[in-house]
């Protein structure tokens, strides 16, 4: 087991210096640059800032020294565009704010996906299957900036049960996690369905049932464990796109999350924060995808360490 | 003496694409305490179909059990209240079946679902129930069990494996064990050891058994009654010397044949029956059997045969069963 951790630890090590290698390379290939503007700056100024910069070093110097501060220090470097801040300074504002809306979305996604996944299985064919996977499809395919308005105006503006935007507390934080919960909590519900469906025409439900066991225990014991395995699968890519994908609804419900620095890094060219915030998230997206192939071993004892 | 078990003219269908499948059509059979019963015949005849209905474990929809009865010490299995079928499964009614890597839960350890049947059952303390399932593990010959028993199903060889399903089954010491097909997925030589047991721990306890097997070579070895089904009917019933020697439907004479023997050179080659066993929603009039029939003739096209008795215990279902002893 401590053999296959360290292994995995290794391999997601390498993932993550891969796309910091990549990410670097693309970055610089993209036409354009942080300085360019309508008035060009004269160039001693310009001189000053590529040295600053350490843009004048050979490229292969450059990568080096990035590699190098990203990887052993996790310092990212200063902004492009805010010489006086650091791409870390954004991190350590941001993710916190990032990571509690997905927090909140995942638990709201997980509570309604599986029980509404649940129901539809158990009662397979009846209404409440067919309302609750006629939920899930419209979850699934009504995007975020459609959601998201739609409900600052139902709670927000009619109801006024709910703040529409801004981060103060609680309340703030219901319609932003609602909104970026739902499409995964329809995602979760049709795999829990599907899932558990698969389940119950195994043998070995047979076998349960014909060892006298009650239905509870057939589903809570027999059922679930394997039933709900697609959905712990989908849990780890999940978990990282919600804190990747979130800057929608950052933007709609005005969350001072690191969403919306992606966003604005990428319109400013701020090349440090867009390559610093790539590799962050994409190391969050490695990481929680090791952290699910951990949890599988556990859930299916069929899976090896190896 | 009063049966164990008594089966009348139980029907259960399917209803697929194709239209209504009658998957066990009209079978009766009684069995005695300690008696072992055999059920044979071509894969698709209703065999797990029947004993499933008994158990009332046939998913519904597609499947309904239309008709019959099933008496169980006095009590009918098709109608008794879900709650107390459910005490007599696992209990008093066991079963064992076919592949045994598919049957057991690979999520659970083999500790959980052995302890699980005497906790429901039989009450018993998680200490308790877990010493008698080590002691059960034992008896059906799992090396150093009070360590395996915390293996996972996968982590045992597939004749270990129906030896893990035999304790389950036996661990509530049931009236009546059935054991769908427990060798067809096993290797030859595991085959003998498993049959082996189920013989052996039948004589300890004393349990009522029905094995079903698509092989009347098995059925010799652990049975004393045979049941011969053809298309969800049973084509001939007897005892089991009767049915070797004297067997009087030409399907079972069919079944015979295609046994290997030991006493005969090997140069012999195999008969088996000829034709394909039949297509349940396209099946032909009169006797289903009359297109791969030898002797059939005119009447067996118009009529389902009834039955010819041949002394107490055995029948045949066949227009021209007297013809032929
Ligand atoms: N779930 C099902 N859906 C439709 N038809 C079924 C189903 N299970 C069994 N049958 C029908 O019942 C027939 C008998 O099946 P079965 O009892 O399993 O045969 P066997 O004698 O091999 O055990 C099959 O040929 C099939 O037509
Ligand atoms: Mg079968």
């Amino acid at each position: 087991m401590f053999r296959y951790l360290l292994r995995r630890l290794l391999g997601a090590f390498f993932v993550v210096v891969g796309i910091t290698t990549f990410s670097f390379f693309m970055i610089r290939i993209a036409p354009g640059g942080p300085f360019d503007s309508e008035k060009m700056p004269p160039p001693e100024i310009m001189r000053n800032l590529e040295k600053k910069y350490h843009l004048d070093e050979p490229l292969m110097l450059q990568y080096a020294r990035y590699a190098k501060d990203v990887l052993v220090h996790f310092d990212f470097g200063p902004s492009f565009r805010y010489p006086e801040r650091s791409v870390n300074e954004f991190i350590d504002l941001g993710f916190p704010v990032t990571l509690r809306l997905a927090i909140y979305s995942m638990i709201i996604a997980v509570l309604i996906g599986i029980s509404s996944g649940l129901i539809a299985a158990l009662y397979q064919n009846s209404r409440w299957d067919y309302s609750a996977m006629a939920f899930a499809m419209l979850g699934v395919s009504i995007p975020d900036f459609v959601l998201g308005p739609l409900f600052q105006l139902i709670f927000g503006l009619k109801l006024h049960w709910l703040p529409i935007a801004g981060w103060d507390g609680a309340n703030f934080y219901v319609l932003p996690s609602l909104t970026l919960g739902s499409m995964y909590a329809a995602s979760i519900a049709r795999l829990t369905r599907g899932g558990m469906l698969e389940i119950t025409r195994q043998d070995f439900i047979r076998t349960a049932r014909a060892k006298g066991l009650s239905e509870r225990v057939v589903i809570l014991r027999h059922m679930l464990k394997g039933g709900l395995l697609p959905v712990v699968t989908y849990l780890g890519p999940a978990a990282a796109f919600m804190m990747g994908g979130s800057m929608v609804v950052e933007k709609i419900f005005d969350v001072p999350g690191l969403g919306r620095h992606f966003v604005n890094s990428a319109l400013n060219r701020d090349y440090t924060m867009t390559l610093g915030l790539t590799i962050f998230f994409s190391a969050i997206i490695v990481l929680f995808n090791l952290i699910v192939d951990i949890a599988y071993t556990f859930l299916d004892p069929r899976v090896k360490y190896e | 003496m009063m049966a164990l078990l008594t089966v009348n003219n139980l029907c259960t269908t399917f209803s697929t694409p194709e239209g209504v499948v009658r998957a066990v059509d009209g079978v009766s059979f009684s069995l005695e305490r300690g008696e072992a019963l055999g059920v044979v015949g071509e894969s698709g005849s209703g065999k797990s179909v029947t004993v499933m209905s008994l158990m009332r474990l046939i998913a519904t929809p597609p499947g309904r059990i239309e008709s019959g009865e099933a008496i169980f010490e006095g009590r009918d299995l098709l109608k008794l209240p879900e709650a107390n079928l459910r005490s007599i499964r696992g209990d008093e009614i066991a079963m064992i079946f076919q592949d045994p890597l598919t049957s057991l839960n690979p999520f659970l350890t083999v500790k959980r679902q052995l302890t699980e049947v005497l906790e429901t059952h039989r009450r018993m303390s998680p200490k308790k129930a877990l010493t008698e399932s080590i002691h059960m593990l034992e008896l059906v010959g799992i090396p150093s069990p009070a360590k395996r028993i915390n293996d996972y199903p996968h982590e045992f060889s597939g004749g270990m494996r129906q030896r893990v399903m035999i304790a389950m089954a036996l661990l509530c010491r049931p009236k009546l064990l059935i054991a769908d097909e427990p060798t067809t997925a096993l290797d030859v030589t595991i085959q003998a050891q498993i049959l082996e047991l189920i013989a052996d721990l039948r004589h300890e306890f004393g349990t009522t058994v029905i094995l079903i097997t698509h092989n009347l070579g098995i059925v010799a070895e652990v049975c004393d009654h045979v049941a011969v089904m053809y298309a969800g009917k049973i084509a001939e019933y007897g005892k089991m010397g009767e049915i070797f020697v004297r067997p009087r439907h030409p399907y079972t004479q069919g079944l015979l044949r295609s046994l290997p023997r030991l006493d005969e050179k090997r140069a012999a080659r195999l008969e088996s029956i000829v034709g394909q066993p039949p297509d349940l929603t396209l099946l032909p009039t009169g006797c289903a059997f009359h297109p791969r029939c030898e002797v059939k003739s005119e009447h067996c096209l118009r009529e389902f045969p009834s039955a010819v008795r041949f002394g107490d215990h055995h029948y045949a279902h066949c227009w021209h069963a007297e013809d032929r002893s």
